[in-house]
Formats: structure tokens, C-alpha cells, sequence
């Protein structure tokens, strides 16, 4: 767990829902930053240095946010991310099935390297939990 | 060109394509429902100041309707999947014991208020808690939705269950009677005929839901069947395994 306030990054392009749930975590006492796109999530995510990431999965094409945990946790194509391999990756999305069914904490799993995953629509009170449980592992 | 799901033959099938649409539109619908759920959530829960009483009831008709649209669009998106072969099968624990109870409270603000009898009968000794589907609880919170509005006033909602099958694989073996609707025997069919349901003045099952629950019980090796409870309303007898498929 960090010291200072712990920083929430979230990559959707809802921007309603993001605008409630920066609303939310910062009334949690949460810094929170966001990317409307896979694209901009990769462009600025190492001058956000997030503790945590909260990703969509559909945004500016179908699997906009496999393609940024590929980005993030292929470290033999992306060696320069290994420092992200701490950051914990919450998936929250409206697809169910497809993406739970590929998901896997197993290290070496050929599934889905995320943390958790939550279905939309999410409860603030849930989400805080699953948050605060992501950072303290 | 449809082909029919190989699984269940009596379930026209939809194509690829077509499922693939369906779920584009279903994304959609849902991350927009979704995110409104999620505001009177964050309303509910004080984000923007106390919330009066009076506030907090209209926020929760306006979540629970907004829910029952999300429940609809994934049952009809996971039908389309069954039908279309692509709808993975997934295993999550069950718990029979738990089950009942949760549905008893699902049923119980609904009931009260119309002053619906509710009783479930359970038999000694349910199994425990295993690797099931999850489609079994979806199915029985789904059905008793629509019990309990086809149930008239006052009228009685009552459930015996039995288990069927020992060791790994154990069925739930229902027979639910509803005191109000009586469905119509010659045309019990149509309840699960998506066409049909786009129809009017069909009475017990109105809608998609009941349909969606016999497909996903069908696809789990279980069954759903209908029929008239003379002078009296409906009864459903409901089979579902409980062991993972």
C-alpha cells in the first residue's frame, strides 16, 4: 500500500460514468485520473503512474482494453512495462461472459493476466471494497 | 440461413451474425443503463448530500426498473448465445439452502404487499453447497418474478420441492402452484415462442422471461412445463440438476 493517497486510473469512454466514479473515489479520498481511449490510456499512463487501473474492455474498438493489458503485462514483448506488474488491473465491463471466462489471477495462465473483474452495472459501495481489497493484497 | 441449436431442437436457432448484432446492441443498452444505475446509486449513498426518505423511494423504483431492463437484456443475449452454440458454460457454487432463502426474500416485499401467501415446502436434508451453474439460481430469481405478478391478490404461491438423483448428481425437482392466472392449455406453447410473445393477450409468462427460463433450464439438462390448475391458476413443474454441466 502506498502513502500517500493512492491514485485510481480509469480508461472508459463513458464519460458519465466516469464522471461518477471519480466522484466517488475522490469523496473516498482516492486521486483519480482517466483515459477516454486505449490509445490515450497508453500515451499517458506512465506520466500517471496509477496504483491501480480500472479498465473498460469495449471503447474505441471490441477488445480496446485486452489490448491494454496485453500492453501492460506481455513483458517479454513490452519489457519497459514490467513496472506495472504490481498494479493491480480491474476490469469493469458490460460484456459478462466473454471476459470472465478469459480472466485468471494463475500466474502463468494463458487466460487473461487481470486481477479482478466486475460486471456493469457496479454498485460505489462494491466498487470501494473490491478497490481497497486490490491495494491492500 | 437459421439453423436449429443441436443441443435442443425445439429452439430456432440464430446465426452468427445475427448474435453478433444482438450483442452490439445489448452492449450498448446496458452501458447506458448501467451507468444510470449506477448514478442513483451513488445518489442513494449520499454522494451529492442527504438523501430524504421520500427521494430515496423514487430513486429505488427508478433503480429496480432499470435493473429489471438489464436482467432482460442479458437473458435475451445469453438465449441468443445458447441458441447460436457460442454461450460458455460456467461453474460457480451453489447452495440449495441459501438458494431458498434468497428467493423467499425475493418474493417476500412483492407478496406482502398484495398479500400473497408464499410457501416453500423443502424436503430434509438438501444438498449441499457444490459446483453448479449459474444459471440455476438466474432461472428460479427469474421465474418467481413472474409467479408472483401472475398470482392474484391475496391468492396463495406455493413450492414443493424434492430432490431427484444421490450422489454428484442431484436434480431440484419443483411443482410451483400459482392461485390467480390460469394459462391457457391450448396455448401453453406460445408462452416460450418468442414471436408469439410479441403478440398480445397471452396471460401467465407475458413477455420473455418465461421463455428464457425454459431454454436455459433445457440447456443445463433440465426442464420447465406448464399447465393449467383448474379454476385455480397455474402450475409450473420446474427440474433443474445441480451438479456442473
Amino acid at each position: 500500500m502506498v502513502d500517500r493517497k493512492a491514485r485510481i486510473f480509469m480508461v472508459d469512454d463513458d464519460t458519465d460514468l466516469v464522471d461518477i466514479v471519480r466522484s466517488v473515489l475522490e469523496a473516498a479520498g482516492y486521486e483519480f485520473m482517466s483515459a477516454s481511449s486505449a490509445t490515450e490510456a497508453l500515451d499517458i499512463v506512465n506520466s500517471v503512474g496509477p496504483d491501480l487501473i480500472i479498465l473498460d474492455v469495449m471503447m474505441e474498438d471490441l477488445v480496446a482494453g485486452f489490448r491494454v493489458v496485453n500492453h501492460l503485462r506481455n513483458f517479454d514483448a513490452f519489457p519497459q512495462n514490467k513496472a506495472y506488474e504490481g498494479v493491480p488491473i480491474l476490469m469493469m465491463t458490460s460484456i459478462q461472459q466473454q471476459t470472465r471466462m478469459k480472466f485468471s489471477q494463475d500466474a502463468g495462465s494463458r487466460l487473461l493476466p487481470i486481477d479482478a473483474f466486475l460486471e456493469k452495472p457496479v454498485k460505489p459501495r462494491v466498487l470501494l471494497e473490491k478497490i481497497a481489497e486490490l491495494l491492500h493484497r | 440461413m437459421r439453423r436449429p441449436n443441436p443441443d435442443d431442437p425445439s429452439i430456432e436457432g440464430v446465426t452468427a451474425p445475427e448474435n453478433r448484432l444482438i450483442n452490439h446492441f445489448f452492449h450498448d443498452f446496458k452501458g447506458g443503463l448501467s451507468t444510470v444505475i449506477m448514478c442513483m446509486d451513488a445518489l442513494r449513498e449520499g454522494i451529492a448530500g442527504p438523501v430524504s426518505e421520500g427521494a430515496d423511494r423514487w430513486l429505488d423504483k427508478a433503480e429496480r426498473n432499470c435493473q429489471n431492463l438489464v436482467s432482460l437484456i442479458d437473458d435475451f443475449r445469453d438465449l441468443t448465445r445458447m441458441e447460436d452454440g457460442s454461450y460458455q458454460r460456467e461453474v460457480e457454487p451453489v447452495d440449495p439452502s441459501a438458494l431458498f432463502e434468497a428467493l423467499s426474500v425475493r418474493v417476500a416485499d412483492e407478496a406482502a404487499r398484495r398479500r400473497i401467501q408464499t410457501a416453500f415446502d423443502l424436503p430434509d436434508g438438501l444438498p449441499g453447497p457444490r459446483a453448479g451453474s449459474p444459471l440455476v439460481p438466474r432461472i428460479l430469481d427469474r421465474m418467481y418474478g413472474v409467479l408472483v405478478d401472475c398470482t392474484r391478490t391475496a391468492g396463495t404461491l406455493t413450492t414443493q420441492v424434492n430432490i431427484r438423483g444421490t450422489g454428484d448428481r442431484p436434480e431440484l425437482v419443483m411443482t410451483i402452484e400459482s392461485e390467480g392466472v390460469e394459462c391457457d392449455g391450448t396455448r401453453l406453447e406460445s408462452v416460450f415462442d418468442k414471436l408469439a410473445q410479441s403478440g398480445a393477450g397471452l396471460q401467465l409468462g407475458r413477455g420473455y422471461t418465461m421463455l428464457f427460463c425454459r431454454a436455459a433450464a433445457r440447456y443445463i439438462g433440465g426442464d420447465l412445463r406448464l399447465s393449467p390448475w383448474p379454476g385455480r391458476g397455474t402450475r409450473v413443474d420446474l427440474r433443474l440438476p445441480l451438479a456442473a454441466h
